[in-house]
């Protein structure tokens, strides 16, 4: 049985994370292939609706990756983003989706070890949690 | 405007970032712009700065064009930078610049890197081969480097080159190279090109630590660094690295760091009787990040002659620094540095305040080294033909700051004035591109805006059907194990993929016409690109679909040798396949359920609206009328000019500010296109970019008249300030008390006799710098204090002046005076709030009691004068008209700008501009470079009668829509509005950014963002998570 190999839906804002991403990959630091980036143009474009959904499709983790507060493209969309993580948290454990498969990191386009560490860390965290409550397929292999 | 007319083309020779700015600028405005830089990179000194106050982060990016998005580049500055209007040249330098205004040719020389990047893939093979080692001057030698490197490492597109310096030319790297990039024998190119016009923006040479004298005596260890130096070991593409700033001599971390300030500034001795203006915020910036980055054990010292807290809410900044973050600032001059045995080090200071020398030890010293401004104007002189000042710099026109003396069409902006910090760099960048548009408009030539061939007409209602391109790289991606005949394979199953094809190499002309032909016979309305570096070849690649008749939104470029590779570990040769099928797969995905978006046009008001007719005011309203902007001066008073207008007749730096707005004001009052409203207020306004409607109301010598009603496309605030009061120091008790203004009127008219006068006190900062007072530095009273100091020494020698200071603000050339000023015999005695000067008023007449600081002795002086700086007050009326035009005010009273170093002569609110005192105090000449700058940017958005919009804003689908204007609230930019005539929710695209807020805010999925659907992105989540479910269970 090969080990749980955690799915983290990353949502990378086009400014910071994903030019940290970018700027990780030039750099040739690894990060595990469990971190499934997907870009959008602001930590606060993320929907409350696209985490569940991805939680509901099997997600195990959900990464959202933001510009440090007060440096948004977008003036304030980070703050946005973080005022509904924290609502979002809350209401995920309702459904048994603990507050540590829910993570909004600030990661500015010249941290590029940083992306790499929060990587490393999220799924370290995730293959100690195991699979994602809702993730039935995943937990019946596990 | 005519076909035949050819499209203006401004050099702009410097890329930093007021280099950028201008060319940012100059190109939304419709010019070509050629930017060049002498570096290997563009984003000047910025590319190395990580952090910049006031927000300890960076805001880089939000210097891109807000309406032209479409045609710029829309991802982090760091990267790189795209333009349509743009030809960038790096490493790049003018040689030789022959012919006149107008009509200029000039001589590039392209350096040569010996890696052609046309064909590097950058995967660095060649780095790791290259046996040699020298120190990265990016990271200014705390790293090292091989001799085939990036020079900057957060580049995207990553410029390869060989240092040919310290390559010993084995040729390890051609060996390795697997698409034959690298030319050891390249050689430099000279190209002549012609340009009507140039903004030189070369910036400003630092000094070195260990080549010059002064710094050399300090820098005893590898610990004693440059402030710059120090900036890259608070970075992670520098040497932080574990929650640590490693001291570079043995990596342990540096928990007490000091910073000694004017490193080879401020010392007339050598020549160098200027200060850099932009350390001191530097330094306070570096300490308090010291403390975020190396953990809160950090103890930092700043060591300093005066703290220069000139700029807008700067003086906040230090007082944060020190308060919150508890930096230690002492007023000293450093003796030496020494380096003990174990590595620490010895700082040797003498305090003035006790009178004795003190011993600090710390692990590290950063050296806030300053500019070397001589070397930069010397050449610069040379090429445009023009003599240096007597200083040793470029001489402007009087008043401006960017315009260079007696050359037309020659300019300059950013540090090459002086150093700068970024606010002005912004504001310098904008007013040059906007004296050199004034310059082109006289000239027979034209704009043009982005593509002019029409976007080929697709059917938003066709079902998807994709045709999939993949660039294999020649030989490469085969090599390096991407299994392209399985990629093929793979996405052919793809539901709704019609093509799939596989071209050698796109790179080629060849290439090129074998994928134009297979699109062509596609059928498809959607494609995917897969090749290298997409920031480089995304416009070939469009230009290639658009031929084959793809409209460019439904064209999406996704880098195959680059993101679907990246972090993948190497040893696992069948990752990149299917990492690339994947993300294939995705963008699939989410294009599929794209539209077709187009760029819609929006018709624009050309008159502009200028509330306040002092200096600022007068010279935006003639700005934008000399180029045909119909322009409404409003003023509130019955007289234009404004506070320095009609009150100042002479300034230190011999300009005259009376004389020159009586000058301006006849030209206001005959220009044909420029109507003066007097008396008259704006009360009420409404309207977004563009088309504007505002209320004006009269109230002249209690005559009432009619209000009336002005369309306009924008507004530029530029209310100015006046001198502060103050009730201190026993001000209103006697005659002889009064402040810097009134003394210097009563000094010009002849009222006041010095021919007796024995003492003359002076006090610094009344009322300024203080909590609860005016917050902040007026930045003009220690100019005042020098002229009318200077002038009582010029009219009686033997009165003795004493000047009570805190901090003597004579940033820049400025210093000068001060020099002056002392050497006049001038006595300067610095004060601090705990220990401030006393006035007692005897029979009627002030006795001033201080501490003189190097005697350490109080002193009782009765002066026959004792003169106030009392400071500028913002006018009291901005608080109307701020609520009125729903802008925000700062805590002291003057408007607040979008951002505060990034954009500062604009509002959040679009079309709505400021300039001047308005913004914050300011001498003369800045105060004209930002109303030329605010004017600029007014005639960027006004003068082509309509504005194009981007593809990417938001909309509102009306049938789903409750109103309940949750996304108006939510919107950053204010692009949304209730229209309470129709019912329903209206949409500013020029000012939508596409950010997306208000469609997560909208609980009826109502507001959407064009190109970024939930149905995209849901698709995309799937997509993500589907397929590592497929892999798992074959």
């Amino acid at each position: 049985m090969s080990e749980f190999e955690p799915k983290i839906v990353s949502f990378f804002c086009n400014w910071c994370t994903f030019t940290a991403a970018d700027l990780a990959g030039t750099s040739r630091l690894s990060y595990p292939p469990n971190i499934k980036i997907i870009r959008v143009m602001c930590s606060g474009m993320v929907d409350p609706k696209y985490v569940l959904k991805a939680f509901l499709n099997g997600a195990d983790g959900v990464l959202i990756g933001g510009c440090w507060p007060g440096d948004c493209h977008y003036i304030n969309g980070n703050l946005k983003a973080r005022r509904r993580v924290a609502l979002l948290t809350e209401l995920l454990s309702q459904y048994g989706i603990g507050p540590d498969r829910l993570w909004l990191r600030w990661i500015a386009a010249s941290e590029g070890t940083m992306l790499k560490e929060v990587a490393d860390e999220m799924t370290a965290k995730l293959k100690e949690l195991g699979p994602s409550p809702l993730n039935k397929t995943a937990a019946k292999v596990a | 405007m005519s076909e035949k007319k050819p499209t203006g083309k401004v050099l702009v020779a410097g890329a930093g970032i007021s280099g950028i700015k201008a060319a940012i600028e100059l190109a939304e405005t419709g010019y070509q712009v050629l930017l060049t830089d002498a570096s290997t990179q563009v984003g000047g000194i910025l590319a190395k700065l990580d952090y910049q106050f006031p927000t300890d982060h960076c805001g880089m990016c939000r210097m891109l064009p807000m309406v032209g998005r479409e045609y710029s580049s829309e991802y982090c500055m760091r990267k790189s930078l795209y333009h349509e209007n743009i030809e960038i040249l790096p490493f790049t330098e003018v040689v030789n610049i022959e012919g006149d205004a107008g009509n200029y040719k000039v001589e590039l020389k392209k350096k040569a890197r010996y890696v052609n990047p046309d064909v590097c893939n950058e995967l660095g093979k060649c780095i790791e081969a290259c046996p040699v080692e020298v120190d990265d001057e990016f990271n200014h030698g705390l790293t090292k480097r091989k001799a085939i490197y990036k020079s900057v490492p957060h580049n995207v597109p990553q410029l390869l080159l060989i240092d040919k310096q310290s390559c010993t030319e084995c040729g390890e790297c051609v060996n390795v190279c697997s698409t034959n990039a690298i030319d050891l024998n390249a050689q430099d190119e000279v190209e002549s090109r012609e340009v009507h016009s140039i903004i030189l923006a070369s910036g400003i040479k630092l000094y070195n630590l260990r080549d010059f004298e002064d710094a050399k005596s300090y820098a005893v260890s590898p610990d004693v660094v440059s402030s710059l130096a120090f900036e890259r070991m608070l970075s992670g593409t520098g040497t932080y690295e574990d929650g640590m700033i490693k001291r570079p001599s043995d990596g342990k971390p540096a928990k007490k760091i000091a910073w000694i300030q004017c490193m080879g500034s401020r010392n007339r001795r050598q020549n160098r009787d200027y200060c850099s203006s932009v350390c001191c915020m530097f330094a306070l910036k570096e300490a308090v990040l010291a403390k975020e980055k190396g953990g809160p054990d950090v103890e930092t010292t700043i060591f300093y002659m005066d703290m220069r807290t000139f700029g807008k809410n700067f003086q906040r900044y230090k007082e944060n620094a020190v308060e919150e973050h508890g930096v230690k600032l002492i007023r000293c001059r450093v003796q030496e540095v020494i380096r003990k045995p174990d590595g620490t080090l010895q700082v040797r200071y003498f305090d003035p305040l006790t009178n004795e020398f003190f011993f600090e030890y710390y692990d590290l010293v950063v050296l806030s080294t300053g500019q070397a401004p001589f070397e930069d104007h010397k050449k610069w002189a040379g090429l445009i033909h023009t003599d240096l000042d007597p200083a040793g710099l470029l001489t402007t026109e009087p008043y401006s700051k960017v315009k260079l003396a007696g050359k037309d069409g020659l300019f300059m902006c950013g540090s090459l004035m002086g150093l700068t910090d970024i606010s002005e760099a912004m504001s310098s960048g904008i007013a040059a591109a906007g004296e050199a548009t004034n310059f082109l408009t006289s000239l027979d030539v034209s704009r043009k805006f982005g593509d002019d061939t029409p976007e080929p007409k697709t059917n938003d209602r066709s079902a998807p059907k994709v045709a999939v391109l993949v660039c294999q790289c020649g030989e490469f991606a085969g090599a390096e194990g991407l299994d392209t005949k399985l990629l093929e394979t793979e996405l052919r199953k793809v539901k709704d993929v019609e093509a799939v094809h596989i071209v050698e190499s796109m790179c080629s002309a060849e290439g090129e016409q074998e994928a134009l032909e297979a699109l062509k016979k596609s059928g498809c309305n959607r494609l995917l690109i897969g090749a290298c570096q997409p920031y480089m070849y995304r416009r070939k690649l469009k230009d290639v679909a658009r031929k084959a008749g793809f409209n460019s939104s439904l064209v999406q470029v996704f880098d195959i040798l680059g993101v679907s590779r990246r972090g993948l570990h190497e040893d696992d040769k069948t990752a990149w396949t299917r990492r690339a099928i994947k993300e294939i797969k995705s963008d699939i995905a989410s294009m599929k359920e794209k539209p077709a978006l187009h760029v819609q046009s929006q018709p624009i008001n050309e008159t502009a609206l200028v509330i306040g007719g002092g200096i600022s005011g007068m010279q935006s309203a003639l700005s934008l009328a000399n180029r045909g902007i119909p322009v409404h001066l409003v003023e509130k008073s019955a007289e234009l000019g404004g506070f320095a207008g009609n009150s100042i007749a002479s300034t230190i730096d011999g300009l005259a500010p009376m004389e020159m707005a009586k000058d301006m004001k006849l030209r206001v009052f005959e220009h044909k296109k420029i109507d003066v409203h007097l008396n008259a207020q704006v009360e009420q306004t409404e309207g977004t970019l563009g088309s504007f409607e505002s209320k004006i109301v009269y109230n002249g010598n209690g005559e009432e008249t009619k209000p009336i009603y002005l369309h306009h496309g924008a507004t530029i605030m530029a209310t100015g300030g006046h001198e502060g009061k103050t009730d201190e120091y026993g001000y209103g008790q006697a005659d002889n008390i009064m402040t810097q203004f009134e003394f210097k009127q009563g000094l010009e008219s002849g009222e006041i006799d010095l021919s007796e006068t024995e003492n003359v006190v002076m006090i610094q900062c009344v009322g300024s710098r203080e909590k609860g007072k005016r917050e902040y530095c007026s930045r003009i009273c220690c100019m005042w204090a020098m002229a009318n100091a200077l002038k009582i020494k010029e009219k009686n020698p033997d009165t003795r002046v004493f000047v009570l200071y805190r901090d003597v603000m004579t940033y820049g050339f400025l210093e000068q005076y001060y020099t002056k000023a002392r050497l006049a015999g001038v006595i300067f005695v610095s004060y601090d709030l705990e220990n401030r000067p006393e006035v007692e008023i005897v029979e009627g007449k002030p006795v001033v009691k201080f501490t003189e600081s190097v005697l350490d002795r109080p002193l009782e002086v009765s002066p026959e004068y004792l003169i106030l700086s009392t400071g500028v007050d913002p006018e009291p009326s901005n608080k109307d008209i701020a609520e009125t035009f729903k802008v925000d005010l700062n805590r002291d009273g003057f408007f607040m700008e979008a951002d505060s170093k990034w954009r500062p002569v604009e509002f959040q609110q679009m079309g709505t501009f400021l300039s001047g005192v308005a913004h914050s105090p300011m001498p003369l000449p800045d105060v004209i470079m930002q109303a030329e700058a605010a004017a600029q940017k007014t005639f960027t958005y006004l003068s082509g009668g309509e504005i194009q919009t981007a593809r990417v804003t938001s909309s509102v689908k009306d049938a789903l829509c409750v109103r309940c204007q949750r996304c108006i609230v939510v919107c950053p930019f204010e692009a949304r509005s209730y229209n309470e005539m129709e019912h329903r929710i209206d949409i500013d695209p020029s000012a939508c950014q596409g950010c997306g807020m208000c469609a997560v805010a909208c609980r009826n999925n109502a507001a959407e963002v064009s190109g970024w659907s939930d149905r995209q992105l849901m698709s995309v989540i799937d997509e993500k998570l589907s397929d590592d479910i497929e892999l798992s269970t074959t």
